[in-house]
């Protein structure tokens, strides 16, 4: 099952530590987390985990379910 | 409008974040940027960490590549410090004597360490806020060696992790009966000071260093309780205070420029944003420093929406984090306002949950290699408008009218 991943604009500080985690899925752009995939939910929580900032969530995008936190 | 632009004072993350959202909301007058390093802005959480260890010279930490700056025209002017503001005309001298209009100022060029008068003018007594530093400093850890770290805030820590795991023997020395207890109370402190002692750290807890002796370099610290600790390298993380004095005269205060909630001073068209600040929190109703990552970014763009007369979002909570060995300490809200403290030890000695609060609601929570539950108590408490201080706000006024 592919999850999304949703980044708070106002929380989301531009560490980037969710691109080192999943490139495949966030993108700096400029200094905020942009989510450019859906994907697996192990890695999205992974990135989310690894966010200083407490800025992702994670969403089963078919029911709109919360996965994380 | 004169064709001034805007003038960022500060080389930091604030500026940086500032010129970037100026850039980005499509703002195309001239910005430039007084940098007192010769390095461009650049991340200082790895000086603690990565940085001070490293031994390839292979780590970059910039935040952002150099041809950024030439592609989205910010002027970098570095190794330059304000040493003066004039208000009425609108101009920044610098200690070269040179001087830069502005249309809109940012003041944004942060704190310097503490010091400590008994150990000034030896020169293995080092502090740790800049690049500079951590070079001089970086060297003499992973020697084998003693260090000696005075202060136990985060900057204390992350040293002292770094050095124990290159194997240096390390004696953190703190004031206070429990580190980091001004901010989180003594049970936390508690915890946080085990982490370290459980990996091999001396801890001294209600210490406080008297002399030194030495020549040249210290050897030897004389604590006020007459005891002596030998040392190879002495860490002094005792707190910053802001870089004002250029300010002197300025109308702004010294001891923290008071913002709003959006960036701004009291003087129009100036403005401020980091370590510097001492800026308003509308769900306290209070105005309070914050030198950490997350507030640096936030006032940084506040600051630019502000000068394009954007509106600015409200502020997130204050928050930030410490990396240390195999830990991560993630702290978010309110933590002073908290009436009660709950502790949660995890199945993994590693992990820890901390839940401060309020007339039984939550205003802060910090936990150790825990984020889901920083991530979830973020999001109650961000939904706390108003930490019920009100109240007490309305009693005073109550009180003050009567």
């Amino acid at each position: 099952m592919n999850c999304r991943a949703i980044v708070d604009e106002n929380s989301c500080s531009g560490h980037g530590d969710c691109v080192d985690v999943a490139p495949g899925i966030f993108r700096l752009e400029d200094d905020i987390a942009v989510v450019t995939a859906d994907g697996p939910i192990e890695l999205l929580i992974a990135a989310a985990e690894a966010c200083p900032a407490a800025a992702i969530s994670v969403v089963d995008p078919s029911s709109g379910e919360k996965l994380y936190p | 409008m004169t064709g001034d632009g805007v003038l960022i004072v500060g080389g930091g993350l604030a500026g940086l974040r500032c010129a970037q959202t100026l850039r980005k909301k499509g703002y195309d007058g001239s910005i430039r940027m007084v940098c007192a390093e010769d390095s461009a802005p650049y991340d200082r959480p790895p000086l603690s960490k990565k940085y001070l260890t490293d031994r390839t010279g292979d780590i970059v930490i910039s935040l952002k590549p150099d041809d950024w700056y030439v592609e989205n025209e910010v002027e970098l002017i570095l190794g330059r410090s304000a040493v003066e503001l004039r208000v009425d005309s609108r101009r920044v001298v610098l200690d070269d004597g040179s001087t830069l209009p502005f249309d809109q100022l940012l003041i944004a060029n942060g704190s310097e360490a503490r010091s400590l008068p008994a150990l000034e003018g030896y020169e293995n007594v080092h502090s740790l806020r800049n690049i500079g530093d951590a070079r001089r400093l970086g060297p003499e850890i992973g020697t084998g060696g003693h260090l000696a770290i005075v202060g136990s805030g985060f900057i204390g820590q992350e040293v002292a992790a770094s050095a124990r795991a290159l194997g240096d023997q390390v004696t953190i020395i703190e004031a206070m009966p429990s580190p980091l207890e001004h901010i989180l109370g003594s049970e936390v402190g508690g915890h946080i000071g085990q982490l370290h002692t459980e990996r091999g750290i001396t801890l001294l807890t209600e210490a406080k260093v008297e002399s030194a002796r030495g020549n040249g370099r210290v050897e030897e610290l004389r604590m006020e309780d007459g005891s002596l600790i030998a040392c190879d390298t002495v860490v002094v993380g005792v707190g910053v205070v802001p870089s004002t004095g250029w300010l002197r005269g300025s109308g702004l205060e010294l001891d923290g420029i008071v913002t709003d909630a959006s960036a701004r001073t009291r003087i129009p068209g100036i403005f401020a944003a980091g370590d510097i600040t001492r800026s308003f929190d509308p769900r306290t109703g209070k105005y309070s420093r914050s030198e950490h990552w997350d507030s640096a970014v936030r006032q940084g763009r506040a600051a630019a929406l502000s000068m394009l007369g954007e509106p600015v979002p409200r502020p997130g909570l204050p928050s930030f984090w410490s990396d240390q060995y195999d830990l991560r300490i993630q702290y978010v809200g309110h933590a002073e306002l908290a009436d009660r403290v709950e502790v949660e030890v995890g199945t993994d000695d590693r992990e820890l949950s901390v839940r401060f609060l309020r007339d039984d609601r939550l205003v802060a929570a910090l936990a150790i290699n825990e984020p889901r539950a920083v991530a979830v108590a973020s999001k109650t408490i961000e939904q706390t408008h108003d930490f019920n201080i009100k109240s007490e706000r309305q009693n005073n006024e109550l009180q003050s009218n009567s």
